[in-house]
C-alpha cells in the first residue's frame, strides 16, 4: 500500500503551488459543461436527462409523463430530486 | 463486487470503462459492493434496451484507496478533499464539483497511484432499509483504474428493467 504520509506531502507540495490565477484558470477550464443528471420522476420512475442545460423554474406545474428534454427547463416541482449519478 | 451494464447481444468478457464526465471518481471501472444495489442501478439507469446484466468479479484491494472500512485511508482521504475544497473557495470563492476534485488529483498523478477507489454515500432507497425512516446501509462503490486488479469477471445475473 502506498505511504499515505508520503502522498500528503506530495499533495501539500503541489497545492501550495497554486495561485488565485492558477487555481482560476483551472476551475475555469474543469468545470462542466453540461451535466448529466438523473431524476426521480415519482411513482417508482426514473430517467436519465442526459442533456439538461438549464436551472428549473420554480414555478412551473408541468407534468412529468408528459415533458420532453426540451421541457426539463419547466418541470421543477415534478421532479423531487436530481441528483449526478456514476455510471 | 458487481458490474452493471445495459444487455447487449455478446456477453461482456471484461467490465466497461466509464468515461462519463460526471463519473464520481473519473474515468474507471465501477463495480458494486452489494448486489442489490447493482440490480437498483440496473432498473434505474441500463433502460434504453430495458434489459440490464449483472456481472460478478474478485477484485484485489491491496492497493486500493479503501475510504469505507479502513480508518487511516478514510481519514487520509477526508483530509484531501476538504483541503482541496476549502483552498479553492478560498481562493476563488467557488465549490469544485467532484468530478473537478477528481480531475485535479488525477492529472497530477495522484489518484492514479492506487488501482481504485472504494467510497460510499447511502442509497435513497426507502425499500433497502428494513428499518422505518433509517437509512443504516452503505451504498459502497468501487471505482477500478488498473483492470489487472480484477478477475473471474463472469455474468451473474441478467434482468429486466421494472
Amino acid at each position: 500500500m502506498i505511504d499515505l504520509k508520503e502522498l500528503e506531502k506530495e499533495i501539500d507540495a503541489l497545492l501550495s503551488r497554486e495561485t488565485p490565477e492558477s487555481l482560476r484558470k483551472w476551475f475555469e477550464t474543469n468545470k462542466p459543461k453540461m451535466p448529466c443528471v438523473e431524476a426521480y420522476f415519482g411513482d417508482g420512475k426514473y430517467g436519465e436527462l442526459e442533456t439538461i442545460k438549464s436551472s428549473f423554474s420554480p414555478n412551473s406545474r408541468t407534468s412529468i409523463n408528459r415533458i420532453s428534454i426540451n421541457d426539463i427547463a419547466d418541470c421543477n416541482d415534478s421532479i423531487e430530486s436530481v441528483y449526478q449519478f456514476a455510471a | 463486487m458487481y458490474h452493471t451494464q445495459e444487455k447487449w447481444k455478446e456477453k461482456l468478457s471484461s467490465p466497461i470503462k466509464c468515461i462519463r464526465d460526471d463519473a464520481w471518481f473519473g474515468s474507471g471501472y465501477y463495480f458494486w459492493y452489494y448486489e442489490q444495489d447493482a440490480v437498483h442501478w440496473g432498473n434505474r439507469s441500463k433502460r434504453n434496451t430495458k434489459y440490464y446484466e449483472i456481472y460478478k468479479s474478485d477484485i484485489n484491494l491491496d492497493n486500493v484507496l479503501d475510504t469505507v472500512f479502513n480508518e487511516e485511508e478514510y481519514i487520509f482521504w477526508v483530509k484531501q478533499i476538504e483541503k482541496f475544497g476549502k483552498l479553492i473557495f478560498k481562493e476563488i470563492g467557488e465549490k469544485p464539483t467532484l468530478s473537478m476534485l477528481n480531475n485535479y488529483f488525477f492529472e497530477r498523478g495522484i489518484w492514479s497511484k492506487f488501482d481504485g477507489i472504494l467510497f460510499q454515500d447511502i442509497t435513497k432507497n426507502p425499500d433497502f432499509s428494513i428499518i422505518q425512516e433509517f437509512q443504516y446501509k452503505k451504498r459502497i462503490q468501487l471505482a477500478v483504474y488498473n483492470l489487472d486488479i480484477v478477475t473471474n469477471f463472469a455474468l451473474h445475473y441478467e434482468g429486466q428493467c421494472v
